[in-house]
C-alpha cells in the first residue's frame, strides 16, 4: 500500500471520524437521532429505522458520555479513554461504549486496539444497524492502516452490506 | 616533593636557630595543621548541608489507592458490601454525617458523608449521600438534601505505602500555602528570633540556661528553628557534646548559605509530629490530613495551634491517648500568639475555647493487602525504578478492591479453619471484562508478606487445561460441535519417556462414546486426550498461548490433562480470555500513576485483543455451565442460589497434590488453588477443597449471573444424545444444545425428521437450512 494511498485514507476517515464520535455521544441514552444520523450518511441509503436498536444507558453512563466527549472535542484522549473504561465498568455490554473507545483508540494512532474494540463492540449489537455499519466502516480503515491489507477487504466485504454508502 | 623540601628547611633551622625559636616554629605548623583540619570539616560539613538541602531533602513513600467506588442507582453492591468499603475507607461511623468521611444507618440504607478527592481525572467534592438497597443493588441514590445525583465516586481507599527502608511518610507543602498565623505562631513558641539570628541564637541560650538552671533540670531548649532542622536532617540524635558543635556549625553554615523562607519551608516538611503504625507523620502537610483529615490551608486557628503545639512532643502530647495535656499546651501556644500580637487576644478566647477539632479516628486497624502490593510492584517496575517508587511520592491507583478482597480473604479462613496449617491456598478474582485483578490472595495468611502464591507457585493445572482443548476443537466448526461423539474407550499413548501410558478416567470407567459436551463438563479424561490427539498437540498449545499463558517446550498427550504448570494468576489470564468471550485483556493491577501533586505521569488503558471467534468461545463457555449444572463443578449450588448460572471448571492432580477451581460469571472471575509448598498431597480433590473457596467467596461477592444469550452465529439445535444426530423437541433423548448457524449434524433421527416435517408447514425449522445447503 503506498504512503499517498495511506495519507489519503487517514485525511478523509479522520473527517469521518470526528463526526462518528460526536454522534456517538450527542444524544443521551441513545445512538444518535435521525438528525445526527443524517449528517454523514444520505438520508436514501440510511438502514431501516425499525432495525435501530435501542440503546438505553443509565444516567451515570450519559454522564460519563459526554464528559469523554468533551475531553475528546479538546484533543484529550486520554482523558476521554479514561472516561469511557469508567462508564464500561458501569456498562460493560453498551456498544456505544465500546464504539467510542474504539474511534478514541483510532485517533490515537492504536489500529489494533481499534479493531478489537469495534468488534466489541459489534458483539453486543443485533439486526443490522448504522451503528454497525459504522464499526465496519472502523475495522476496515484501522486494518488498511495497521497493514492488513486482506483483513481491510473482509472488513469492506461486510461494510458493503449496508449499501453504497460504505465509507470509502 | 614539598614534603622533604619543608623538612630539609625545618632540619636546617634546627642547627642554627636557638631551641625556643624553634618550639614557637612547631606551634605555628601545629596552629595552621588545626586550622587546615577545621576548614577542610567545615568545608566537609558544608558540602554535606549543600548536597542534603539542594538535592533531593526527602524521600516520599508511593502511596497506593484501591479503586475509588462509584456508586449509581442500579450498580449491583449489597449494603454489606458498602460497609466493607467504608470500613476499608476508614471512613467512621456516627449519630450524624456532617463531616466528611463519616456514615451512618439510615433505616434499611445508609447515609455518608464523602471526603474531597482530586482524582486523575477530576476532582470530586464532598458530598453527603443517600442510599438505600434492594436485590443486591443500591436502588436508590440521593443527595441528603433530595437531589439526585447520576453517579458519584467515593475517595480510594489508601491500602498501602511503598517505603524504602525507613518508615517515613510526609506530604509536601510550598511555604505560600501555610497559613501566616501558623508560620508566625511556629515562630513564637520554637524560636522568637528566628528572622534575626545567624543560625545559633546566644540570648535563647542564656535564657534556657538560666531557666533549665533555676529548675534544676533541662525544661528548655535554646535550640533555635535552623538547629532543630540541622538536627532532625542530618545528625544521628545521640546528646554528645560533639554533635552539639556540629549542630552549631551547620546551623551557621545553613544561614549562610540559604535564606529564612527556604529553610522555614524545609522545616515545615521535615519535623516529625506524629506516629501512625509503623509509618512516621512528617511535616505539617501530612500531619494536617493525619488528625484533621483535611489540608493545611484549611485549618483552622485552634488546629493551627495544635499541630505547633505538637513540634515539642509528638507523643507526650498525643492528642488522642493525652486529650487534656494536648488541650493544654495548646491553649499555652494561643496565648504566647496573642501575647506576641499574633492574633487578637478575643481571637485566641475564642480558639481556646473551641474542641480539638481532630477527625474521627479510624475504626480497626488499616489492613495490609502485601499480595496485591506486590503485584502492584512488579507492574510498576517495568516501567519505574524502585527508587522512584519509594522516594517520589507517587501516587498509584490500582484496581483493588476491598469488599471483594475481603470477600475471598474471609472464604479462604473459613474453608482451611479445620486444615492442617500447611495446605495453602492461592486466589485471584479478575473483572471480566477489563481484566482488573480486584483481590489477590497469596496463601492462607492474607497478612503475611512472604512467598506470593498468586503469583509465584508454578503448579500443574489438572483439568483447567481442559477447555483449551476443546476451543482447539469447536473453533473448528465443520468438524466438532457439541454433540459430537467422543470415544472413551480404553486407550494407549507414549509418555515423555517412550513408554506407554494407558491414561483412565478419574472414576475409572470406561463409557464407549461420550457426547463433546459432557465429556468436558464432566472432565473425562480419555475423550480429551483422543480429541487433543485427533486436533494435534501443536494446535492445542498455540491455543493456550492465545488464550493468554505459556506452554512447555515440548508437548506430551499428558498435557492435554494438565501436566503443564502455570500460576494462579496465568490461570485467571486463560480463563479472563474464555469468559470475555474471546477477547484477550492483559491482568492489570495498576490503573493510573501521577506525582504528588496530581500531575498525571503514566496511564495503563484497557487493552483488548480478540484472539478467538467469540462463538467457539461460547461453546466453550456453555459446556462449562454445563459442568457447574450436572458435570463436577455442580457443588456451587451448595454456595450460590440456584438460579446464578455460572461457568466453572475443577482441576485435581496427581494424588490430590493440587485442587484447583475457575469460575465465573458475566462480570466477575475467580481461581482458586490449594495445596502444599512441599508438594505432598492435600486429600482434597478439585469440587472437595478449591471449588467451596469459591462458591463461598462469589457468594458474598454476588456476581452478575452468565449471560447465555447466544451470539448472532449461534442457534439452539436438538441433539439427540446417543448418536449425535440432529433431532427435535419432544424426541427421546433429545437434548437442546448450541450450534453455528448451518453447522449442525446432517443426519437425523426418524424422531427428529418427523417432528421437522411436521413443523414445515407452520413455521420455518431450522433443517430446512440444513436441506438446503
Amino acid at each position: 500500500m503506498s504512503a499517498r494511498r495511506n495519507e489519503w485514507i487517514r485525511g478523509a476517515l479522520s473527517l469521518a471520524l470526528a463526526v462518528l464520535l460526536v454522534a456517538g455521544c450527542a444524544a443521551p441514552g441513545t445512538y444518535g437521532d435521525p438528525t445526527e444520523r443524517g449528517r454523514d450518511v444520505p438520508a436514501t441509503q440510511q438502514p431501516d429505522k425499525a432495525a435501530e436498536p435501542e440503546l438505553s444507558a443509565p444516567p451515570a453512563v450519559v454522564a460519563l458520555l459526554e464528559q469523554a466527549e468533551e475531553a475528546s472535542a479538546a484533543g484529550e484522549h486520554d482523558r476521554a479513554a479514561a472516561l469511557l473504561e469508567r462508564a464500561l465498568r458501569i456498562d460493560p455490554r453498551n456498544a456505544v461504549l465500546w464504539h467510542n473507545l474504539a474511534v478514541v483508540r483510532y485517533r490515537q494512532g492504536e489500529y489494533a486496539q481499534a479493531d478489537s474494540m469495534a468488534q466489541r463492540s459489534l458483539q453486543h449489537l443485533s439486526g443490522r444497524s448504522d451503528l454497525q455499519k459504522r464499526n465496519w466502516q472502523l475495522i476496515a480503515v484501522s486494518r488498511e492502516l495497521a497493514g492488513d491489507t486482506a483483513g481491510a477487504a473482509q472488513a469492506r466485504e461486510r461494510l458493503s452490506t449496508f449499501g453504497a454508502a460504505s465509507g470509502q | 616533593m614539598t614534603k622533604s623540601r619543608s623538612r630539609r628547611r625545618s632540619g636546617k633551622s634546627r642547627t642554627v636557630s636557638a631551641p625556643r625559636r624553634g618550639w614557637w616554629r612547631w606551634m605555628l605548623l601545629l596552629g595552621l595543621l588545626l586550622l587546615a583540619v577545621m576548614g577542610a570539616y567545615a568545608a566537609w560539613l558544608d558540602h554535606t548541608v549543600r548536597s542534603q538541602f539542594e538535592g533531593k531533602r526527602w524521600s516520599v513513600p508511593a502511596t497506593v489507592y484501591a479503586r475509588a467506588l462509584e456508586l449509581h442507582q442500579g450498580q449491583r453492591l449489597t449494603r454489606r458490601q458498602l460497609e466493607l468499603e467504608l470500613e476499608a475507607l476508614g471512613y467512621s461511623q456516627g449519630a450524624d454525617t456532617r463531616q466528611p468521611g463519616t456514615w451512618r444507618a439510615s433505616g434499611s440504607g445508609i447515609e455518608l458523608s464523602s471526603r474531597p478527592f482530586t482524582h486523575w481525572d477530576g476532582h470530586e467534592p464532598s458530598q453527603r449521600l443517600h442510599l438505600t438497597f434492594a436485590d443486591g443493588r443500591i436502588n436508590m441514590l440521593r443527595r441528603l438534601d433530595g437531589s439526585a445525583v447520576s453517579l458519584a465516586r467515593l475517595d480510594p481507599a489508601v491500602i498501602g505505602h511503598i517505603y524504602p527502608g525507613h518508615r517515613e511518610d510526609r506530604l509536601l507543602v510550598r511555604l505560600e500555602d501555610v497559613p501566616p498565623t501558623l508560620i508566625a505562631g511556629l515562630v513564637v513558641v520554637e524560636d522568637r528570633a528566628f528572622f534575626q539570628h545567624a543560625g545559633i541564637s546566644p540570648s535563647a541560650i542564656a535564657r534556657a540556661a538560666a531557666a533549665n538552671l533555676r529548675a534544676g533540670r533541662v525544661v528548655q531548649g535554646g535550640s533555635t528553628i535552623t538547629q532543630q532542622l540541622v538536627k532532625n536532617f542530618y545528625l544521628s540524635s545521640d546528646r554528645t557534646f560533639w554533635r552539639k558543635g556540629n549542630e552549631a556549625i551547620m546551623a551557621l553554615l545553613l544561614e549562610a548559605r540559604y535564606d529564612k523562607e527556604d529553610i522555614l519551608e524545609t522545616y515545615l516538611n521535615e519535623v516529625y509530629l506524629a506516629q501512625d503504625g509503623d509509618r512516621a507523620i512528617h511535616g505539617f502537610g501530612l500531619a494536617s490530613q493525619h488528625f484533621f483529615g483535611t489540608e493545611l490551608a484549611r485549618l483552622s486557628l485552634e488546629q493551627q495551634a495544635l499541630l505547633i503545639a505538637l513540634v515539642r512532643g509528638p507523643s507526650f502530647y498525643h492528642p488522642r491517648r493525652h486529650e487534656q495535656r494536648a488541650l493544654a499546651r495548646r491553649n499555652l501556644v494561643l496565648d504566647l500568639m496573642s501575647e506576641q500580637g499574633v492574633i487578637s487576644r478575643d481571637a485566641a478566647r475564642v480558639a481556646s475555647s473551641r474542641p480539638l477539632g481532630l477527625r474521627p479516628a479510624r475504626t480497626g486497624p488499616r489492613a495490609s493487602y502485601p499480595a496485591f502490593m506486590d503485584l502492584v510492584q512488579r507492574h510498576l517496575l517495568r516501567d519505574y525504578q524502585r527508587e522512584d517508587l519509594q522516594t517520589e511520592g507517587l501516587r498509584i491507583f490500582t484496581t483493588f478492591a476491598p469488599s471483594v478482597q475481603h470477600a475471598t480473604e474471609a472464604a479462604i479462613q473459613e474453608r482451611l479453619r479445620d486444615q492442617p496449617v500447611d495446605v495453602e491456598a492461592a486466589a485471584v478474582i479478575v473483572d471480566v471484562d477489563s481484566g482488573e485483578v480486584m483481590a489477590l490472595v497469596g496463601g492462607r495468611n492474607p497478612r503475611y508478606a512472604g512467598f506470593n502464591r498468586a503469583l509465584d507457585a508454578r503448579r500443574p493445572v489438572g483439568s483447567l487445561i481442559k477447555p483449551a482443548v476443546y476451543l482447539a476443537a469447536l473453533d473448528q466448526p465443520a468438524r466438532y460441535g457439541l454433540g459430537s461423539l467422543l470415544e472413551d474407550v480404553p486407550l494407549t499413548v507414549t509418555d515423555e519417556r517412550g513408554r506407554p501410558w494407558e491414561p483412565r478416567n478419574f472414576d475409572r470407567t470406561f463409557r464407549g462414546q461420550v457426547s463433546l459436551v459432557d465429556a468436558l463438563a464432566y472432565s473425562y479424561n480419555i475423550p480429551t486426550i483422543r480429541l487433543g490427539q485427533e486436533i494435534g498437540l501443536s494446535t492445542v498449545g498455540r491455543t493456550v498461548e492465545r488464550l493468554g499463558a505459556p506452554t512447555p517446550r515440548t508437548l506430551y498427550p499428558s498435557y492435554l490433562i494438565g501436566t503443564g504448570e502455570l500460576t494462579p494468576l496465568q490461570v485467571a489470564q486463560v480463563y479472563q480470555t474464555l469468559a470475555s468471550g474471546g477477547y484477550r485483556s492483559p491482568l492489570r493491577a495498576v490503573r493510573e500513576v501521577t506525582g504528588q501533586d496530581g500531575t498525571p505521569l503514566s496511564r495503563y488503558s484497557l487493552a483488548v485483543d480478540r484472539v478467538f471467534d467469540p462463538a467457539s468461545v461460547q461453546l466453550v463457555n456453555l459446556a462449562l455451565v454445563e459442568a457447574t449444572r450436572r458435570g463436577t463443578g455442580r457443588d456451587i449450588y451448595r454456595y450460590l442460589p440456584s438460579g446464578l448460572t455460572m461457568a466453572g471448571k475443577t482441576g485435581t492432580t496427581d494424588e490430590t497434590r493440587d485442587s484447583w477451581f475457575a469460575g465465573f460469571g458475566a462480570d466477575r472471575l475467580g481461581v482458586v488453588w490449594l495445596g502444599r509448598d512441599d508438594n505432598a498431597p492435600t486429600g482434597f480433590t478439585g469440587s472437595s477443597g478449591a471449588l467451596p473457596i469459591w462458591g463461598v467467596a462469589m457468594a458474598a461477592i454476588e456476581p452478575a449471573p452468565y449471560a447465555d444469550v447466544l451470539a448472532p452465529e449461534l442457534e439452539w439445535v436438538w441433539i439427540d444424545g446417543e448418536s449425535g444426530a440432529r433431532s427435535a423437541e419432544g424426541c427421546e433423548g433429545a437434548r437442546r444444545l448450541a450450534y453455528r448457524v448451518d453447522a449442525a449434524p446432517e443426519e437425523w433421527t426418524a424422531c427428529g425428521q418427523r417432528v421437522a416435517q411436521r413443523e414445515e408447514g407452520g413455521g420455518l425449522g431450522g433443517w430446512i437450512r440444513g436441506l438446503w445447503r
